[in-house]
């Protein structure tokens, strides 16, 4: 079916020219995108099995997508979005709560504002907390609270923001929550917590390892100016200033704590991250029920970014237009056939073109359509899914940071310290963090090559 | 009493002296000019520099280059465009009275008692003539220069604003310049504005 294949990769290309140029709302253009997909499935294809398939309503009606868990790759990835939407409300809870405004205040407090602990323990916090919560929230909270301190200890704050951004992208790599394209892989090939931590998160490890020194090397001398220049009389900011409920700000943390508990345990439980989706909603609302009453907690249920899951769902149903046509097969042989078969090769293709693509369109959509890519190509060529999978997911969420529109904490972050009077130009942002880019693509490409070969 | 609010935006071509008319009519209406000066000293007051502002403002951002993500863009343009209108806003706010030039003015105030929406064309071997003169550029040099700021002009007011630049329902009065001279299309705005405010 030629016309198929055009069509789906018409409506593909039509839907990303849409979403750079904003001027319709990302989750309309993908949600009409993928009306257009399952159109072109009945018209030109005459397949409603492929509409049901994209849909993929009976995976939900299905035991193991709440308990026990396996894969499903093909369709609108349900898990996913289920797991999106109650990480939302956890994190817009926690926000509420002041959570992450008193944990960032707290740990410069902790390290007596000093520039250069203050410089490693954001980047730390920043890859940590992105661990188990989106990089936006981390890094809107992060950007904010570093510019207040740059302001307030004279320091130039866009390398130590532009650190925290890359950090909170290194960070996301490291489990399957960290980041969007991490719980499309997993929930995809049905792995768990555990299977990223000893991989993407062994391989993020050794590069956040290489990551400190570079921009310390980067500041170290603004910092330290900063440190002599400083002024005797600052009023420092109080950490306490960030709670409004105490009994709230508890209940928060202790909900963070168990969502993160089931999560790093769900290969144990075998609990689904479907079904810690829908307990990170249930706890949430009802902890935020018990501490602030009625009024908050419909308040935080307005709060849930429904557009989000929309534009995943939307996004899904295009990228089953390929995959359906067998576009994305096609693809996958040519990867294949580009590699001669070589496994070091293929993964090299494939890890250096996700952080390309990576840093310059939107990683989510590029993993949703590598997903089936790598499948097949593992069908065909007997490659390890495994391996590619983990090459994927690094080059995929590495990559993102190379420039200022590769992912989204790089947008919120940049956009926060030009509204504070510092404009982040490209050279500038690419001055700092496409170097470091490179060199951590090719650090994990080195692991992966020592750790699966 | 206190005085009627009066918020006129100046729309304007490139070469028809717009920011002439805007400023001789200020200073008829005796109310303040906004315009690219002053607009650009509230923005230093944010921490921005004169050439990162000269290079950024009233320009479109680079669709290729930017993106925005829950309404934080990270395209210098926008941070500036948004400061600027947050700066006309507060102001009109609190009542100032003003002359706007640019800077989408006619969108950001648009339903605001008081307003009037100017646009001022103008002949281009009028425009071409004073764009010649005032920058000493040939002929060729002052065409392209025409077409390259009113496109920009246009991109940046069409990107913000949901009606077009030069199309006349955008706008109160749409006036050439180049019949009336500077002098007489700053009396006929005068006068509409005179006229609206008797009203």
């Amino acid at each position: 079916m030629v016309a198929a294949k055009i069509i789906a990769v018409l409506i593909f290309l039509v839907m990303f020219g849409f979403i750079i140029a904003e001027k319709i709302e990302k989750h309309i253009i993908t949600l009409v995108s993928g009306a257009a997909v399952l159109l072109m499935f009945l018209l030109v294809m005459k397949s409603p099995e492929a509409v049901f398939r994209t849909l993929s309503f009976n995976e939900l009606t299905m035991s193991e997508f709440w308990f026990g868990g396996g894969g499903e790759d093909s369709g609108i990835n349900w898990a996913t979005i289920i797991f999106i939407a109650g990480m939302t409300v956890m994190v817009q809870g926690l926000i509420h709560a002041g959570c992450f405004n008193w944990l960032c205040l707290e740990l410069a407090k902790l390290v007596k504002y000093k520039t250069v602990p203050l410089l490693i323990t954001f980047m730390v916090m920043s890859a940590v907390l992105s661990m188990f919560i989106d990089s936006i929230t981390v890094i809107m909270f992060l950007a904010v609270v570093t510019v207040r301190l740059a302001h307030l200890l004279k320091f130039d704050p866009i390398p130590m923001v532009l650190a925290e951004i890359f950090c909170a992208n290194l960070g996301g790599s490291a489990t399957m929550c960290g980041d969007p394209p991490n719980i499309i892989i997993g929930t995809a090939f049905g792995y768990n917590f555990n299977d990223f931590i000893m991989n993407t998160g062994v391989i993020s490890f050794f590069c956040l390892l290489l990551t400190i020194p570079y921009f310390y090397l980067i500041m170290r001398k603004n910092l330290k100016e900063s440190e002599k220049n400083r002024p005797a009389d600052i009023e420092y900011p109080d950490p306490k200033e960030a709670i409004k409920n105490k009994a709230g700000f508890v209940v928060l943390w202790v909900v963070f704590l168990v969502v993160t508990v089931l999560l790093i345990t769900h290969a144990m439980t075998h609990l689904t991250v479907a079904t810690i989706g829908i307990i990170a909603i249930v706890i949430t609302l009802f902890g935020i029920l018990v501490t602030y009453g009625v009024k908050d907690t419909t308040d935080l249920i307005k709060k849930i970014d429904y557009k989000t899951l929309i534009f995943f769902i939307g996004l899904f149903m295009v990228v089953s237009g390929l995959e359906e046509t067998g576009v994305l097969t096609l693809l996958a042989n040519a990867i294949a056939k580009l590699s001669g078969d070589n496994p070091i090769l293929m993964v090299a293709i494939v890890l250096w073109i996700s952080a390309f693509a990576s840093a310059f369109i939107d990683n989510i959509p590029f993993a949703a359509t590598m997903v089936p890519v790598i499948s097949s190509m593992a069908g065909t060529t007997g490659m390890s899914l495994e391996t590619l999978s983990w090459t994927l997911s690094m080059g995929t969420d590495i990559g993102g940071s190379a420039t200022p529109i590769g992912a989204s904490a790089n947008v919120v972050g940049t956009s926060i310290v030009m509204k504070a009077g510092h404009p982040v130009t490209w050279g500038r942002y690419c001055k700092y963090n496409a170097p470091i880019t490179v060199l951590v693509v090719a650090l994990t490409m080195v692991i992966i090559f020592i750790k699966y070969f | 009493m206190n005085k009627k609010q009066i918020l006129v935006t100046i729309s304007r071509e490139f070469g028809s002296q717009g920011h002439k008319v805007a400023d001789l009519l200020a200073r008829k209406l005796d109310i303040p000019l906004l315009d690219r000066e002053i607009l650009h000293k509230m923005v230093e007051r944010h921490g921005f520099d004169h050439a990162t502002i000269a290079k950024y403002d009233e320009k479109r951002r680079n669709y290729f280059l930017s993106r925005s993500v829950y309404g934080h863009s990270n395209s210098i343009e926008d941070v500036f465009a948004k400061m600027v209108f947050d700066y006309i806003t507060e102001l009109a706010d609190i009542g100032e009275s003003f002359v706007l030039v640019g800077r989408c003015g006619d969108e950001i105030l648009k339903g605001r008692e008081g307003l009037v929406r100017v646009f001022v064309s103008g002949d281009e071997d009028v425009k071409l003539r004073h764009l010649m003169e005032r920058y000493n550029w040939s002929e060729k040099e002052a065409f392209t220069q025409m077409k390259k700021i009113d496109n920009r002009r246009r991109h940046y007011h069409d990107y913000h604003a949901s009606t077009k630049w030069r199309q006349a329902n955008a706008y109160d009065l749409c006036v050439n310049s180049s019949k009336l001279g500077i002098e007489g299309t700053a009396d006929l705005i005068y006068g509409y504005v005179k006229l609206l405010e008797n009203r």
